[in-house]
């Protein structure tokens, strides 16, 4: 979201927000803290002194005794020299540096596949890298709903003993496909049954078709990838489906909508990625480790429910 | 590492941000929490005489804590009867205030922001003479209103203008998305006088790989609170793939240098 549509939704935002939110908002009562709950299950609001989340990152030493678990990044073989390099062993540098045990990544060559032969390659391209990196990396297989008998073709990679594969990724803003649309209903219908993780870059502004697919195959877990980006009543659809996700990642967060979303929704709810190697990874983990939540919010966001999702998929602690 | 954030607003909105305005008191105890040791900033203020009022207030938050540095916001169209555009040059420094910054004008009154030369030239000529940093907000290059202003009609081309015919004049772009890095660039490696705010510049190794083409140190640190998330440019700098002392550069001594060369 760029800024003048962030600052001229702000109104319309405002209304969306629980009271105590809205109230702030307007300038209508003292500021309070959104993690400044009232009641016995109030979560204690730290002090940065107190969170050594906070103090490993902002002393930029990197995480330090976090299970830190980027669910959403990518990467592709590019040539020596280019000023935007993508390459794993680039993303690996840049994860470690910042304290990031575990990473989950899909090709980009997988979303820019126009044939199954192309797709073949770039899963194969994953299982080269992970074999690099077996303690730190694994991989979503893409599937691309213009090559869906291909993309079927691929999925049962992820069934196979030791499979470096732990779920899907599905780019329908990329692919302009809508959730709903035929093509990815043998995908949904295969994680259901397998009872695997699917993350989602969905191609629609509103959440209503992700929510009817959820609710038609409650067994497979979906992560919406970028808070950001999606709406603001993303909390609700979050409260109302247990198997429904989002991810943090994104180039900009709205201030304090990270604090909102982990008040409204709990921190089980939402998982930590970066889009590297889109993205760059230190402003990543930084707005989440110097978000105002508890440390065993952050801690369940950087990792825990990660591994509650994907579980003995990944490599062990 | 310390940390000069080089754009913050703080005031009420007249419609609310959705995570509430800044005071000056909330600015600091956020500034406290993150460990940012000062920030150049504005009071907003809406109103028939905005700019006037978003000065006199910015200078009075700036009195209560020597950690909050003013910035001007510049009128870009004649408010006075008595005085010339450039005038306002000389207040600002009599004030003690050692930058400044373009803010839309608002309201239905309010024409669309132009930063031609031929509109603007005597205000560009004295901030020039005095070397007085020129803040101006990405977004307005391409056409983003506020809620209450016209379609800004400004762009690149007006910055490269500026550049070229005020060399003295340190242009400081606010916050150019990630995908404008030829932008960027470019500009940069054609005057030295150019800088920009690397808050959402944030593609993989992208502000690494500026550095350096252009060098650390055209590059400074800005949050942009309360609109965004102040974590991530810091983040960005903690961990960017570049020595300590390019990370020190953008985090607070680019800004502070040029504050200082102001005369």
């Amino acid at each position: 979201m760029n800024r003048r549509d962030f600052l001229s939704q702000s109104a319309l935002s405002a209304l969306a927000l629980p009271p105590w939110a809205r109230a702030q908002a307007s300038g209508g009562a003292p500021r309070r803290d959104p993690v400044a709950r009232q009641g016995p299950d109030a979560p204690k609001l730290q002090g940065p002194r107190e969170q050594s989340i906070f103090d490993s990152v902002r002393s930029g030493r990197g995480l330090e005794g976090v299970d830190a678990i980027d669910t959403h990044a990518h990467f592709q073989e590019m040539p020596k020299g280019v000023i935007w390099p993508l390459n794993v062993e680039t993303l690996m540098a840049d994860s470690h540096r910042c304290g990031i045990r575990q990473t989950i990544v899909s090709p980009f060559a997988g979303y820019n596949a126009t044939n199954g032969e192309q797709l073949r390659a770039a899963h194969d391209a994953c299982v080269e890298a992970v074999a690099k990196y077996p303690t730190s990396l694994r991989a979503y297989l893409v599937f691309q709903p213009h090559l869906r008998k291909a993309s079927e073709a691929e999925m049962p990679r992820v069934l196979q003993a030791e499979s470096p594969f732990v779920g899907f990724k599905l780019h329908g803003a990329i692919d302009h496909y809508p959730t709903t649309g035929p093509n990815y209903q043998p995908l949904f219908e295969f994680a259901n049954e397998h009872g695997l993780t699917v993350l989602l870059h969905q191609s629609e502004e509103e959440l209503k078709p992700v929510a009817s697919v959820i609710q038609k195959y409650p067994r497979l877990n979906l992560i919406l990838a970028h808070i950001a980006l999606l709406p603001d009543n993303l909390g609700s659809y979050l409260k109302a489906n247990p198997n429904l996700f989002a991810d943090t990642c994104g180039s900009t967060l709205p201030y304090r909508r990270l604090e909102q979303l982990v008040h409204e929704v709990g921190a089980e709810k939402i998982l930590f990625g970066t889009d590297a190697t889109y993205l760059a990874v230190g402003s990543q983990v930084a707005k989440v480790a110097f978000a105002n939540i508890s440390e065993e919010e952050k801690r369940l966001v950087f990792g825990g429910n990660a591994r509650r999702l994907f579980g003995s998929r990944l490599a062990p602690l | 590492m310390r940390f000069f954030d080089c754009n913050v607003m703080i005031g009420q909105t007249v419609a609310p941000l959705p995570h509430g305005a800044l005071d000056m008191r909330s600015l600091l105890a956020e500034m406290d929490r993150l460990r940012i040791e000062k920030a150049l900033f504005f009071h907003y203020a809406f109103g028939m005489d905005a700019k006037n009022d978003m000065n006199r207030l910015t200078l009075a938050a700036a009195r209560q804590s020597d950690r909050l540095v003013p910035s001007w916001v510049l009128d870009i169209a004649l408010s006075r009867m008595d005085e010339k555009l450039e005038d306002q040059v000389d207040r600002m420094l009599d004030a003690g205030v050692k930058a400044a910054r373009i803010f839309l004008d608002e309201g239905p009154s309010a024409g669309p922001l132009s930063l031609k030369i031929y509109m603007l030239e005597s205000l560009y000529a004295r901030l020039n003479l005095h070397r007085v940093p020129l803040l101006i907000p990405d977004e307005y290059l391409h056409g983003q209103p506020t809620p209450y202003s016209q379609v800004p009609r400004a762009s690149y081309d007006d910055i490269e203008e500026i550049c070229r015919n005020f060399p003295d004049l340190p242009v400081v772009l606010l916050q150019p998305p990630y995908n404008s890095q030829q932008d960027v660039i470019t500009l940069a490696q054609r005057h030295k006088n150019f800088y920009f705010s690397m808050s959402i510049y944030g593609l993989f190794r992208e502000l690494e790989n500026t550095g350096a083409l252009i060098g650390a140190d055209r590059i400074l640190f800005g949050t942009d609170m309360p609109v965004f998330d102040p974590s991530l440019p810091i983040g960005l700098i903690l961990y960017s793939a570049m020595n300590d002392r390019n990370k020190e550069l953008i985090a607070s001594e680019n800004l502070t240098r040029l504050l200082e060369a102001v005369r």
